[in-house]
């Protein structure tokens, strides 16, 4: 009884020691997130917490690229060594430390499984960039500075410091704050007398601006540095939630439009002189948020976009449209070697200009809100919008089928046995592209009758209602057919793809793209090793066919799209797919880096 | 600035065709390979007078030109008009027709096979090196004048060809895609004498049957890695 009961309480001490450690690792992990004041404008984090259930440590110091950072690390301890035998002798603290050596990234004293920040804090005169990591080992991280940066360093209390020439290291115990300040030209022009006082005798205007940044590099970094904010990014609950599971870093944008104005602002006057007043976000974009996956097979980057409320509108208007069947079905799915899709709704983005227009102008400049609206006003007098809404409805596909042989003849010259020389023609092969680009429209009868003006003048032939130009070899390295049908112009390379597409009589799998090109308003679809295995190897380098065997064996396809409007935000992604061969795509790319480092 | 502004939303997914384009094009120039012939043709006559025929040939690459003529930009490099190619030819041609010594110079550019030529008579050996010069920029024209690139003593009826820039060294500025287009391109040059030639110092040059013409004709990639030449001393009959 008595041992069951010791067990009991010894296996409760281990669940409390856990629970404990547990916690104490969740606190951490936000730890450096208390650090960060909220109104950040942008913020990346690496969250290595994620990242490490990938790759291990390992996996980085066996790589070629950590091995360039180890190498670096202990290059420096050679010049060291150096220098310290040259200038004091004997004395055995140095010696020691000599002696050390790092043998891996995880012991530079950066503490790498911790998540590390970037924060970009703007004020209408300077602009800091802001890098947060935890520290693990102190004296080794001091001891891994250059010589030149450990000349300038200052303690003060329990916090050290350098202000170099380019940025401000500040740090502690667990905590190393990098700042970077760069000054705002406008800011900088508009205060020329007022800053004219602080400059020094004979400095330079360069040199004066990258004095004053430092100086306020520093003071901004001495007073954030290791200061928790009640309201911090930890309680930010908008990038809190921007923070995908599983991602491996995370970019937050606090404000995409506010601060594309701010830059513009900052570039100077001359470029808006009106803006000081007006509407500060003409772009209509508020937070933006950016996600890095690197999964089983995929490797992706997520991209969301709010889009301002007053904005918001217009756009899930202009995007309100799904893909005609007829232009998802007019191409083999399987066989295509890429394609880009669109699909907006051109009846609303006409209607929807002359507002847009009004707001973004409006917003830029004020004084002639009157004046925008009525130019507004005439377009949609003028424009009938339907009408074109109609000849053209605003799909469009442009699929790249192949790669087709052909019999090209070309100049050259042969000479006599007096070397007397004739031309000659030959023939070679060549690689001339198919491709098929598809335009909805429902006006066939206006199109068909532009067609047969065309071969009034001859600028086109027309035979069993396919429509082929009349072009010169020189003009155009390919033939070009069209077809209209279905609420669809065509424009293909293929003469029997136009045919068959004008009788009828296509046969194509068209199951793979259909979800995925009406579900989005834009995609742009590469299939990476079907184009790489067109090209003849013999017309390749050394390099080319190692990158190409690297892709046959590891890739698959790439894919960019972006997708209508849910609720106020638009998303974009951007895919690579591989084969799986490796555990997970980021140690396939430590596996791509070691392969081109070679 | 303010044009893009208000249409950016609208364009933002047509920002989307100048990558297409670059895709297109970087397809291209992968797959077509690229090949052009440059060869020049010079008649002496007993006096040191001839005539010259210079010719670029295009034809073997010209679906892959034909397409690029389509682009913007390829590589880097802004594709230039038919029209700017046409006056960049006729400056040349001008500058030419007023060099001392020069006659009747004629010259074709031909669009469809994408070959151009440039013909002319000379008094001399001289004229013919200036000619030469206006195809150069005017830093170079000083070391053309030092190191001529042809020279034909009458007295000792001897023929030279040369030529003032290191090719290799020229070649490793180039940037490494721009070097493919050199991996298939030719070299090859006649000289017709009136007399009979004796010999000449260049192996790789063949001496006709009538013995009165030699041709040489060599790999770029030869030329540009300094394992053959364009150089050479012809020696005529006395």
């Amino acid at each position: 009884m008595t041992i069951l009961k010791s067990k009991n309480k010894q296996m409760k001490k281990i669940i409390a020691t856990l629970l404990l450690l547990n916690t104490f690792t969740v606190i951490q992990a936000q730890r450096l997130e208390n650090k960060i004041p909220e109104n950040v404008d942008v913020l990346i984090s690496a969250n290595a917490e994620n990242l490490f259930k990938l790759i291990n440590v390992s996996d980085i110091d066996n790589n070629a690229l950590g091995k360039e950072i180890l190498k670096d690390l202990n290059r420096d301890y050679d010049i060291y060594k150096v220098e310290s035998q040259v200038k004091e002798e004997g004395s055995k603290e140095k010696q020691e430390e000599v002696k050390r050596t790092v043998s891996s990234v995880a012991n530079a004293g950066v503490n790498i499984t911790e998540n590390a920040y970037y924060f970009l804090t703007k004020t209408d005169s300077v602009s800091y960039h802001n890098f947060y990591v935890e520290l693990n080992d102190r004296k080794t991280f001091e001891s891994l500075l250059y010589e030149r940066e450990k000349r300038k360093l200052k303690k003060e209390g329990d916090y050290s410091y350098i202000a170099g020439r380019s940025s401000f290291k500040i740090w502690n115990d667990h905590t190393l704050l990098l700042v970077n300040g760069s000054m705002s030209t406008t800011f900088f022009s508009d205060n020329k007398e007022r800053l004219e006082k602080l400059k020094e005798e004979g400095e330079y205007n360069y040199n004066f601006k990258r004095r004053l940044a430092r100086e306020w590099s520093k003071e901004h970094g001495l007073n954030i540095f290791d200061k928790n904010y009640s309201r911090s990014i930890a309680s930010n609950s908008k990038f809190q939630k921007s923070k995908k599971k599983n991602s491996s870093a995370t970019l937050w944008v606090r404000n995409y439009g506010e601060l594309m104005t701010d830059i513009f602002k900052s570039f100077g006057n001359s470029f808006y002189p009106l803006y000081a007043e007006g509407n500060q976000n003409v772009y209509g974009v508020e937070e933006v948020t950016a996600n890095l996956f690197f999964e089983k097979e995929d490797a992706r980057v997520l991209l969301d976009m709010a889009v301002s409320s007053d904005m918001k509108r217009s756009f899930k208007k202009i995007y309100n449209k799904r893909m005609d069947r007829n232009l998802v079905n007019s191409f083999d799915h399987d066989k295509a070697l890429a394609f880009w899709s669109i699909s907006l709704n051109t009846e609303e983005t006409l209607k929807q200009y002359p507002e847009l227009v009004n707001k973004m102008y409006g917003g830029i400049l004020p004084k002639f809100q009157e004046e925008i609206e009525i130019v507004g006003d005439l377009f949609s007098l003028v424009i009938d919008e339907k009408a074109i809404g109609e000849l053209i409805t605003g799909d469009a596909l442009l699929v790249l089928n192949d790669f087709a042989k052909k019999e090209v003849e070309y100049t050259t010259y042969e000479y006599d046995k007096n070397y007397k020389r004739k031309e000659v023609t030959k023939t070679k092969e060549d690689f001339v592209p198919d491709f098929t680009l598809m335009i909805g429209s429902e006006k066939e009868d206006l199109l068909n009758k532009f067609y047969r003006i065309g071969e009034k003048h001859k600028a086109v032939k027309i035979q069993d209602n396919v429509v082929e130009f009349v072009t010169k070899k020189a003009d155009l390295p390919f033939g070009l057919y069209s077809v209209v049908k279905n609420n669809v112009l065509y424009l293909t390379t293929s003469k029997t793809g136009a045919l068959n597409i004008a009788n009828g009589t296509t046969n194509f799998n068209t199951k793979k793209h259909s979800k995925l090109v009406r579900n989005n308003s834009t995609v742009l679809y590469v299939d990476v090793n079907a184009v790489l295995n067109k090209v003849p190897s013999k017309w390749m380098s050394k390099s080319e066919k190692e990158a190409l065997h690297f892709s046959t064996e590891n890739m698959n396809d790439a894919l960019f799209r972006v997708s209508r409007m849910k609720g106020n935000t638009i998303s974009s992604e951007l895919k690579l797919s591989t084969q799986g061969t490796e555990e997970n795509t980021l140690k396939l790319l430590l596996k791509f880096i070691n392969s081109v480092a070679k | 600035m303010f044009v893009i502004k208000p249409i950016w939303y609208l364009c933002q997914k047509f920002n989307m065709n100048k990558r297409l384009i670059l895709l297109f094009s970087l397809i291209s120039t992968f797959l077509f390979t690229s090949c052009f012939e440059f060869v020049e043709e010079v008649s002496f006559n007993k006096d040191g007078s001839g005539s010259a025929v210079l010719t670029i040939n295009l034809s073997k690459s010209k679906t892959k030109l034909a397409s690029i003529m389509l682009l913007d930009s390829i590589n880097g490099y802004k594709v230039p008009s038919k029209t700017t190619i046409r006056n960049k030819v006729n400056e040349i041609v001008y500058k030419i027709k007023r060099t001392k010594g020069v006659h009747n110079v004629k010259n074709t550019l031909d669009f469809n096979e994408f070959i151009v030529t440039v013909s002319c008579d000379f008094d001399n050996v001289e004229a013919l090196n200036e000619v030469i010069s206006n195809f150069s920029s005017k830093k170079h024209v000083e070391a053309i004048k030092k190191n001529q690139h042809f020279t034909f003593n009458k007295v000792k009826k001897t023929f030279t060809r040369s030529h003032h820039f290191d090719l290799g060294k020229e070649f490793k500025k180039t940037k490494n895609q721009d070097r493919k287009v050199f991996e298939t391109a030719t070299y090859t040059s006649v000289y017709r004498f009136e007399e009979p030639i004796k010999s000449t110092e260049n192996t790789q040059a063949r001496i006709s049957q009538s013995k009165k013409a030699i041709m040489l004709h060599l790999q770029a990639q030869d030329i540009i890695s300094n394992t053959q030449t364009i150089k050479n001393k012809i020696q005529l009959e006395n």
